[in-house]
């Protein structure tokens, strides 16, 4: 008995005190963003590893769920004869919330993980203790870049992933299923305004920051040799998913 | 060092390619979706007030003639009304007559604001002005509460046939209707079969009766126009009867005449004239009555065979002698033929005188 309110009593210090220590790092975080050294070419490098080798994942996602909003919402309208309202539809989901949640989602599995196991590898390879040996601040030359990357790729490859849904989505409809090319734009320029398009790409902005972040982490708390960064990747991964589906309800309530 | 820069290039241009086309792409989603917003910058605002502005929200279509011209900016409540303010793209022009409605795209569709500019040649509304005339739309909360209403009436009307017919009675009674109904449409065809040829017959016979009422009306309408045209000729005084009712001419002379009669009676009255005298004087009377009892008197007498003409009438002897006298005088005369007639005449008139 005494042993289960032990368990619970430790465990709750445990999820409190990494809370904390994640506070903590954001800060540290937050702190070293605004303050130089700045490393372009390592930001650069994020940039790229981050956003450019996520395009094609993001094209597929993109395309392919536009295509499926509109193959699904037609015959949803078709019941009562709205099929024109297919482009509205999946405009509206693409711009608002598919775009940038798929593309949190693709771009946490991809480059989320990959930075909880390239960092975890380095603390767990002591790499990282090397860095401050160098009198290089790790949080510093580490997860600022990444962060960075994930804050100005996400939007950018939602455009992206918004543009090809409803390409995706036009192309199914109109093409497969002969909605009318002229009231699928019209009824989807009507209907979704220019806030819908900016505020989605503000969630993106968010959820680039948040799988970041939880990668970075996540891979910077690693202990326990190559087990530990195994299960470091999938924390984070399952982590920074949760987090952005948490983070997705919070800015929509906030902001539409 | 040589190798890291020409990677270190590569790697940034493939970010400033992906950059580039993400940007592209936003733009162009942007601007897009923006569509009329940039297009609206230049436009002027109208507003105009709104017993309901139900439904419309901020940002909905404003439109003429199906063509959106512009969006609606704001709703807001002035005094009972409400006012909704429209802006208006540059270029579209709406009449100072114009005519505002709220519609509905379909049946549960938007709201939208519908324009009809009315004359444009004349007076434009400027900026800021008010488009003073309404059209209410169709309400569909108030079409759903007429729907309830009637649905309440419909409701008390099937309770209270529900009450006349409900219960084992009223459907026994229904059958009973139903099967007098039954029995009443099997005769009433069994008359109609039966009679068909009847009804035929008759159905024709309305028909010439009508088709002759038609020709009827025909010529009562001929009689019609001739009696219009009499009328009309006797208004313009022409003919007799005309003139008899239009002129006076006649009158007057039937007046004169009237009164010249008058006068001649009131002197044949007042005993003047010979005719006056007649009438009025007895004393000729008196003179002819006189005069006729003589002449009764004379006449008696003559019946009686007095005096000479009394017997010349009554008594033959003379005609007798007479015959006698003339036969002799007839053969005297046969006798003296060879005489000259000188002798005959003298000798006659020696008989006679």
């Amino acid at each position: 008995m005494f042993k289960l309110i032990n368990i619970i009593g430790l465990s709750i210090t445990k999820i409190l005190s990494e809370m904390g220590r994640m506070v903590l790092l954001f800060i540290e975080t937050l702190s070293w963003v605004f303050r130089p050294p700045y490393r372009p070419f390592l930001i650069v490098k994020q940039l790229e590893f981050v956003g450019v080798k996520s395009t094609l994942v993001v094209i597929i996602t993109g395309l392919f769920t536009g295509g499926v909003l509109a193959l699904q919402t037609y015959y949803g309208f078709k019941m009562f004869s709205a099929e024109s309202l297919v482009g509205a539809t999946v405009g509206l989901s693409m711009t608002r919330e598919l775009g940038p949640v798929l593309t949190g989602l693709m771009v946490t599995g991809r480059a989320g993980s990959a930075m909880a196991a390239e960092i975890g590898t380095m603390r767990v390879t002591e790499q990282i203790d090397a860095l401050s040996v160098l009198a290089v601040n790790p949080v510093e030359y580490l997860i600022v870049p990444r962060v960075i990357a994930g804050v100005i790729m996400l939007p950018i490859l939602t455009v992206l992933s918004d543009f090809l849904g409803i390409a995706g989505g036009y192309f199914v409809g109109v093409n497969l299923l002969g909605i009318s090319s002229g009231a699928y734009i019209n009824k989807l320029i009507q209907y979704v305004d220019l806030s819908d398009l900016y505020n989605g790409l503000i969630k993106a902005a968010c959820f680039g920051l948040i799988l970041a972040f939880v990668g970075c982490y996540k891979g910077y708390t690693t202990s326990g040799g190559a087990e530990g960064v195994g299960k470091a990747t999938t924390q984070a991964v399952v982590m920074a998913s949760a987090m952005i589906l948490v983070a997705d309800y919070f800015l929509t309530a906030l902001m539409f | 060092m040589k190798k890291q820069k020409i990677e270190k290039i590569a790697i940034e241009a493939k970010v400033g390619i992906f950059v580039l086309i993400g940007l592209i792409a936003l733009f162009y989603l942007s601007f897009q979706l923006g569509g009329l917003g940039t297009e609206l910058k230049g436009g002027y605002k109208l507003y105009s007030l709104f017993d309901s502005a139900i439904g419309l929200d901020p940002g909905a279509d404003v439109d003429v003639a199906g063509v959106k011209v512009g969006k609606v900016d704001s709703i807001n409540l002035e005094g009972t009304k409400a006012r909704v303010t429209m802006t208006i793209r540059k270029g579209v022009k709406i009449g100072r007559d114009a005519a505002a409605m709220i519609r509905t795209h379909g049946l549960m569709g938007d709201k939208f604001v519908s324009l009809r500019p009315g004359d444009t040649r004349q007076a434009v509304l400027p900026p800021g002005g008010k488009i003073s005339k309404t059209i209410p739309g169709v309400d569909l909360d108030k079409l759903m509460s007429n729907l309830g209403d009637v649905a309440g009436d419909l409701k008390s009307v099937i309770g209270t046939f529900q009450k006349a017919f409900g219960g084992e009675k009223g459907a026994k009674s229904v059958k009973n209707i139903l099967t007098n109904f039954e029995q009443l449409s099997a005769n009433l065809n069994k008359v109609v079969s039966d009679n068909s040829s009847r009804i035929t017959s008759i159905v024709k016979n309305f028909e010439e009766f009508s088709g002759k009422l038609h020709r009827i009306d025909k010529k009562a309408n001929v009689m019609l126009d001739n009696l219009v045209s009499v009328s009309q000729s006797l208004k313009e005084g022409k003919g007799t009867l005309g003139k008899l009712i239009v002129s006076d001419e006649l009158y007057n002379k039937l007046k004169g005449a009237v009164g010249s009669m008058q006068a001649m009676s009131d002197k044949i009255n007042s005993s003047k004239g010979t005719l006056g005298k007649l009438i009025n004087d007895p004393a000729l009377y008196d003179d002819a009555k006189e005069t006729l009892n003589n002449l009764k008197v004379i006449t008696a007498k003559i019946k009686a065979g007095k005096g000479t003409l009394g017997k010349l009438v009554n008594d033959d002897k003379l005609y007798v002698e007479a015959e006698k006298t003339l036969k002799k005088v007839q053969k005297g005369a046969e006798g003296l033929e060879e005489q000259t007639p000188i002798a005959v005449l003298s000798s006659v008139f020696g008989i006679f005188f």
